[in-house]
């Protein structure tokens, strides 16, 4: 390898990252290959997706000597057309941190010492095996994440499911997109999007429920403005509780009182039938109605379960209940003029519309959040907007393989590859392709994330093995599961690239490579899958997940179940995972396609993407007899769920009178352990603050820099007070992003979750706002 | 150390007088497009205060209509140290 110094590195770098930026300003421009490869060295360019949010952008990674030195959107990517955002052109610096972890390291009398990883390993395997023999198998967990690869997730699974036997696998995504699966599962008996980013190339008008865009999708978010630059009747909507960057670049921004979005969803469909907006052939040849339970808690108590249960309904049953949603009782809830409830109807209902809705954080991370996602699935529904070029409900997600891993490969407690712990088809199918005992897999769920942390509190769960993830800082109500988590006799094993509150409670820390230190697959919001080879070696003893997993099972007298080598494994566990999906409504590309493309999305048939699933004009599995064909459901037939609104689990009283947000900022991603190691990402954004209403600050006697103090009935925070910031919460209430490891919000936030699919909600808690004074602490 | 990369838009008909000017001063190292009115710059500087008159220096130029920062570097006490130089 040749050295060259850090001067030349970063000036290498700072070339590579102005050609990329220029490419995207003047698309063809060139810049002399040849003078550029004198001036660098040979550069190759790799595709790989970004590994940040679940758009899922095509990459193109420049290598040189062994090093990644640029990066460029992919012209070729139908995902981001060449485009990036600022953490995507960043991205690779995150590969370069000092503080790196490239070692392993054991807690020995209190302190992670490094030892060789073998040895490190040999304790994983030790322990686990220990634990299962003290205290039963489902005594042991595995935690991993939307940015597990497929493989990482697949191979957990395996051990865990197959090869232990206990359901004790769970993912962060259980915390950023669980609702929008019980959403699709309950309104169409299958998960993931109907449509497709295309949608954006075909929508008129977009309404954006809670879903900052401008900051946590903005490659999409700047095709929709292309979208309008080219149409300028295009309009955009803003559906939210705060003022954001988002709000500004649309044309209406209209904000709701937390939680009254579900009163609102149910406003907009009853004003589509009061005014005879509703597309009545749709609607009664593809649509059924369905009621649920109702005042259904909020996963507060300590081993809460709750299971719902569709009973039927009829459209007269659901005009009653609309009854309740009126414009005018709704804008007395909301906060949303009446007038404007009608003008958001009359979009979804004008029939020379095609409408696109998408949401994220705001809807899922919600009490009510699968209420929500059905609800929004019932306005278009109502109006026959669905499966269709630029008329699609679009649930965006926020890590680059929340779907390819956790959804798709199932690395949750009660699911399987195929279908859930529950089925015993399921079950079987799974077996036999694992070539385990059928019994192998236990036919219940045990612990979403939530009652996984609070069964390693109560000392009913003592391994937990977290990869890719800090829970540490991404939790809610953090502050037991982090001392449970440092109870006497639990053992916690974190997989990572950098230090972070999780490895600070870890007693084992792995190395892990990271992205293209590996070959890999994610999965993206429009079930796009996309792969990319191994482009450099991993610094220090670093390994990937996948092969971790499988070297502790090896070790744990699982070696059968991974009977591959280092330079096959990859390829040999798409093979087995995609028997899991050989049916037309999922079939998934050859890991040959895959390399070759930059992704393919699924249902991949004869050779063929599915942009639009349940529209026989698209979809191969529709029934072409009856047009559209919600083939999910026994019934064939999409479902309206009568939901009420219900109030949030804590609200505003006169000890803690804000509501408490949290939530992204554009240069971080998620707890900000990638993103704060780029220089330019952590200048802009170095900490965290909590936004204020301008005449809220006022009236408390806050300016702008000034310390505050957040309390809530968790806990308490210091924390700098901005006013007129980036965004602007409504009256009454404040936002903290949770980037920032050195200020916990979720030390304050509310462990209250959507007793559907357990997913918390980091959107809503009470909280009293103290000022302190500039410079105290 | 602060290393910048930049994208160069010229005034109409000023790239080739541009690049030239760009090219004299010490500490940039320019290269032009093929086939389009742009440049890329890169600067190198030995301080902080003295990447500043850098810039200015490049944005007092007549034939600069646009300069846009497309990577800058970097605190010595942050990352990209140890990681990536053998």
């Amino acid at each position: 390898m040749t050295v060259i110094d850090r001067r030349d590195f970063l000036r290498r770098t700072a070339l590579a990252s102005a050609a990329a930026a220029a490419a995207t300003l003047v698309p063809g421009a060139t810049f002399g290959v040849e003078w550029l490869e004198a001036q660098q060295g040979p550069i190759s360019w790799k595709k790989a997706p970004c590994r940040f949010c679940g758009t899922g952008c095509g990459l193109l990674i420049g290598i040189s000597e062994g090093r990644a030195i640029g990066v460029q959107g992919d012209p070729d990517s139908p995902v981001n057309k060449g485009l990036c955002c600022v953490k995507g052109y960043h991205s690779v610096q995150a590969l370069y941190g000092r503080d790196r972890i490239r070692r392993a390291m054991v807690r020995r009398n209190g302190r992670l010492v490094e030892v060789p990883l073998s040895e490190a390993l040999d304790v994983v395997a030790e322990r686990l095996q220990a634990t299962i023999r003290d205290h039963g198998k489902d005594a042991v967990a595995m935690y991993g994440s939307g940015q597990w690869t497929i493989p990482d997730g697949y191979a957990a699974l395996k051990l865990f499911k197959g090869g232990i036997g206990t359901n004790n696998v769970e993912a962060n995504a259980r915390l950023c997109m669980a609702s929008a699966v019980t959403g699709f599962m309950t309104s169409f008996g299958l998960d993931e999007p109907m449509g497709c980013y295309e949608d954006i190339d075909h929508a008129d008008v977009f309404v954006l429920w809670g879903n900052n865009m401008a900051e946590m999708h903005p490659v999409l978010f700047s095709r929709i403005l292309e979208r309008k630059r080219l149409h300028p009747d295009v309009r955009i909507i803003d559906l939210a509780t705060r003022t954001t960057r988002t709000s500004y670049a649309s044309d209406r921004s209209v904000l709701f009182q937390p939680q009254t979005d579900l009163a609102l969803a149910n406003a907009i469909c009853h004003e589509i039938i009061r005014n005879h907006w509703i597309d009545d052939s749709f609607v009664r040849e593809h649509v059924s109605f369905k009621k649920g339970k109702t005042d259904i808690g909020y996963g507060l108590e300590e081993r809460f379960s709750f299971a719902d249960e569709a009973r039927d309904a009829d459209f007269d049953e659901y005009v009653e209940f609309l009854d309740d949603y009126t414009s005018d009782l709704v804008a007395e809830i909301s906060g949303v003029p009446a007038d404007e409830i009608r003008y958001l109807a009359s979009l979804y209902g004008d029939p020379a519309k095609n409408v696109v809705s998408f949401w994220c954080m705001g809807v899922n991370q919600h009490v009510r959040g699968t209420w929500m996602n059905n609800l929004i699935y019932n306005i278009h529904l109502l109006v026959g907007k669905i499966s269709k070029p630029g008329n699609s409900p679009f649930s965006l997600t926020g890590q680059p393989s929340a779907c390819g891993t956790v959804r798709e490969v199932g690395t949750l407690t009660h699911k399987l590859p195929h279908g859930a712990v529950t089925s015993e088809d399921a079950r079987k199918m799974a077996a036999e392709i694992w070539q385990v005992p059928e019994d192998r897999i236990p036919d219940k769920p045990t612990y979403d994330t939530v009652q996984m942390f609070r069964a390693l509190d109560r000392g009913d769960i003592r391994f937990v093995w977290i990869q890719v993830t800090n829970p540490m800082v991404s939790l809610p109500k953090l502050a037991r599961y982090r001392e449970g988590a440092l109870k006497e006799d639990r053992f916690v094993v974190v997989s990572d690239v950098y230090p972070t509150p999780t490895t600070d409670v870890a007693d084992v820390v792995l190395p892990s490579a990271m992205w293209i230190e590996r070959e890999g697959m994610f999965g993206n919001s429009e079930r796009r899958t996309q792969h990319w080879e191994k482009m450099l070696e991993p610094p220090g003893e670093a390994m990937s997940d996948t092969w971790q997993i499988i070297e502790v099972a090896r070790r744990a007298g699982h070696a059968a179940l991974f009977p591959w080598t280092e330079e096959n494994h990859i390829e040999e566990i798409w093979r087995e995972y995609t028997r899991f999906h050989d049916e037309p409504d999922h079939r998934m590309a050859s890991y040959e396609d895959l390399r070759a493309r930059p992704g393919v999305m699924w249902p991949y048939v004869n050779g063929r993407e599915t942009r639009w699933r349940y529209n026989a004009a698209h979809d191969p599995v529709a029934d072409p007899d009856l047009g559209f064909d919600f083939y999910g459901h026994p019934d064939h037939r999409a479902w309206i769920w009568l939901r009420p609104y219900e109030e949030a689990a804590e609200v505003p009283d006169d000890e803690y009178p804000f509501w408490l947000c949290t939530g992204r900022v554009l240069e971080h991603w998620h707890t900000g352990s990638l993103t704060r190691r780029i220089p330019v990402l952590h200048r802009a954004m170095p900490k965290a603050y909590v936004e204020i209403a301008s005449e809220d600050a006022r009236e408390l006697g806050i300016v702008n820099g000034e310390q505050v103090r957040l309390v809530t009935r968790r806990g308490s925070m210091l924390i700098e007070a901005r006013v007129d910031y980036r965004g602007q919460p409504a009256r009454g209430q404040v936002f903290v992003p949770f980037f920032d490891e050195a200020l916990l919000v979720n030390d304050l936030t509310l462990d209250a979750y959507c007793p559907i699919s357990k997913q918390p909600d980091y959107k809503k808690c009470a909280v009293r706002v103290e000022r302190v004074g500039r410079g105290s602490s | 150390m602060p290393v910048c990369g930049y994208v160069v838009v010229p005034r109409p008909g000023e790239k080739e007088r541009l690049r030239a000017a760009l090219a004299r001063i010490h500490e940039c190292e320019v290269v032009p497009a093929e086939n389009a009115e742009i440049l890329l710059l890169v600067t190198s500087a030995d301080t902080t205060r003295e990447d500043e008159r850098l810039r200015r220096q490049v944005e007092e130029l007549p034939g600069v209509q646009a300069l846009l920062l497309t990577f800058g570097e970097v605190d010595p006490d942050m990352t990209n140290e140890a990681g990536v130089l053998p």
